[in-house]
């Protein structure tokens, strides 16, 4: 397989190793992504968190190239362009309790450098996008856990990135909610490059266009939707076809390293 | 330019009334502290400030490291603002506070309250902070200025000059030029990592992290 640097792409990483100390995380990871809803799969401790971490531009690789929105991240100048067309919700995450949800999602459109002009305006729609705008002026240390999570998303859009990167998004909310997120993901990917991380396998199937499977720190699946189901259609173990399609990507993985 | 608004909400995101409310109250329990010891007959001259020129900037310092990272420094990182010199103001702006504050509580009669001393603990115990900052986080970052001086205090050398004036530098009378070289010498490393590094984002836990169950 040939790897490209293609113009279109938004993320592209080639050759990416990132470790903790001596404990190699990712090894050789190679990943193109369009924009479009791409969903990150893989078991506990896989590296979906620190792939993430990377194209968030908080964790530093230790060898390999990363570009995003077509520029490399270790020229300075480019990666300030970058980080104002980013938008990152880590797994977990610190907020400020003093804070009301408006005021919250304003600083961080501040941070992320939104034209002064624009920001009351996005930061409005964003709270409108994710249903808080009824709660725009309570304090963040009153709302649930559902809340919070939705208060991360709009901090994450209020810039309107063209690449957008959430951590299990999903943690924390209920049936409802989630629909109405996947209604939001399949909107924000009509033209940014969201790249969704999840243990809920329903949640890529129906949001999802593309997936991408990471098993120990490499690549073992990308493709469409529809392709990781058509893996399981012959073994694979699981309650539904994409279940049975990550089962036997992973199991079929792991027999070839053996 | 950077605009009022973002200023304002970051002061309030990193807790900045609390640090000035804080650092009224010490500048003033400094000043009532300075006075009474200053009248006590069983402290011969110059001794008599120690206690103050010592703790107060220490406290200072101690109420400043919280202010050094935000809610969730992962987060403010992966955003364009050029944070290096946000930090290096940051820095700055907090022992220009403190030693200013803390010096007009002393300034009235330097030579009984210990104004240049107060100005020179604040310089180095704000580096030590700033330092500590980059290695334990904004959380732990008091530790090392609180043990350090805290250990130079119960040590009461009472030596002037010489090795003293270089490990014990928190209680040295403020003539001793090798206690401002070191004083000096830890602001500028302490502010120049924590410029560099920022407070290191460490175990995500406390109360003003949400946890996921």
């Amino acid at each position: 397989m040939t790897v490209g640097i293609s113009a279109t792409a938004t993320v592209s990483v080639t050759g990416l190793r990132v470790g903790y100390g001596r404990r190699v995380v990712l090894d050789g990871l190679d990943l193109e992504l369009t924009p479009g809803v791409h969903g990150l799969l893989g078991p506990n401790g896989a590296g979906k968190t620190t792939l993430i971490r990377v194209l968030a531009t908080v964790a530093r690789p230790e060898r390999g190239r990363v570009r995003l929105l077509d520029e490399d991240i270790t020229d300075r100048a480019a990666l300030r362009r970058i980080r104002r067309r980013l938008g990152y919700l880590p797994q977990d995450f610190g907020f400020y309790p003093r804070f009301t949800v408006r005021e919250f999602v304003e600083y961080f459109a501040w941070l992320r450098e939104v034209p002064r002009a624009e920001v009351p305006l996005a930061v409005d729609r964003a709270l409108d996008r994710v249903g808080l705008l009824d709660r725009a002026d309570d304090r963040m240390r009153h709302l649930s856990g559902g809340m919070l999570r939705r208060a991360g998303i709009a901090q994450a859009i209020v810039n309107d990135p063209r690449l957008l990167l959430l951590d299990e998004p999903t943690a924390g909310l209920d049936p409802e909610q989630r629909v109405e997120f996947r209604a939001l993901l399949r909107e924000l990917g009509i033209d940014a490059c969201v790249l969704v991380s999840t243990h809920l396998v329903e949640d890529v199937g129906t949001a999802c266009a593309r997936v991408s499977l990471l098993d120990g720190g490499r690549l073992v699946f990308t493709g469409t939707t529809e392709e990781l189901v058509a893996a399981g259609v012959d073994g694979g173990s699981g309650d539904s076809p994409i279940e049975r399609g990550y089962t036997a990507v992973l199991r079929g993985a792991r027999a070839e390293q053996r | 330019m950077v605009s009022g608004r973002l200023l304002r909400l970051h002061l309030r995101a990193r807790r900045a009334p609390t640090f000035l409310a804080g650092v009224g109250v010490v500048a003033v329990l400094a000043w009532i502290g300075g006075n009474w010891l200053a009248s006590r007959p069983y402290f011969d001259g110059p001794a008599a400030r120690i206690p103050v020129v010592t703790l107060a900037p220490l406290l200072g310092a101690t109420l400043l490291a919280p202010t050094l990272g935000g809610a969730d420094e992962e987060l403010e990182r992966g955003t364009p603002l050029p944070w290096p010199r946000w930090r290096l103001g940051h820095v700055l702006l907090g022992a220009t506070l403190i030693g200013g504050t803390l010096m007009l509580a002393g300034l009235r009669t330097p030579e009984v309250f210990g104004a240049y001393a107060l100005l020179r603990n604040t310089l180095g115990c704000v580096g030590l902070v700033a330092g500590a900052a980059v290695l334990l986080g904004a959380r732990l970052a008091w530790v090392a200025a609180f043990g350090y001086v805290c250990a130079v205090y119960a040590a009461a050398p009472r030596q002037i000059g010489g090795a003293a004036g270089v490990w014990a530098w928190p209680v040295q009378p403020s003539a001793v030029g090798s206690s401002w070289v070191v004083a000096l010498v830890l602001l500028v490393v302490g502010t120049a990592g924590y410029r560099r590094w920022g407070a290191r984002a460490g175990v995500r836990k406390g109360p003003f992290i949400y946890k996921k169950r």
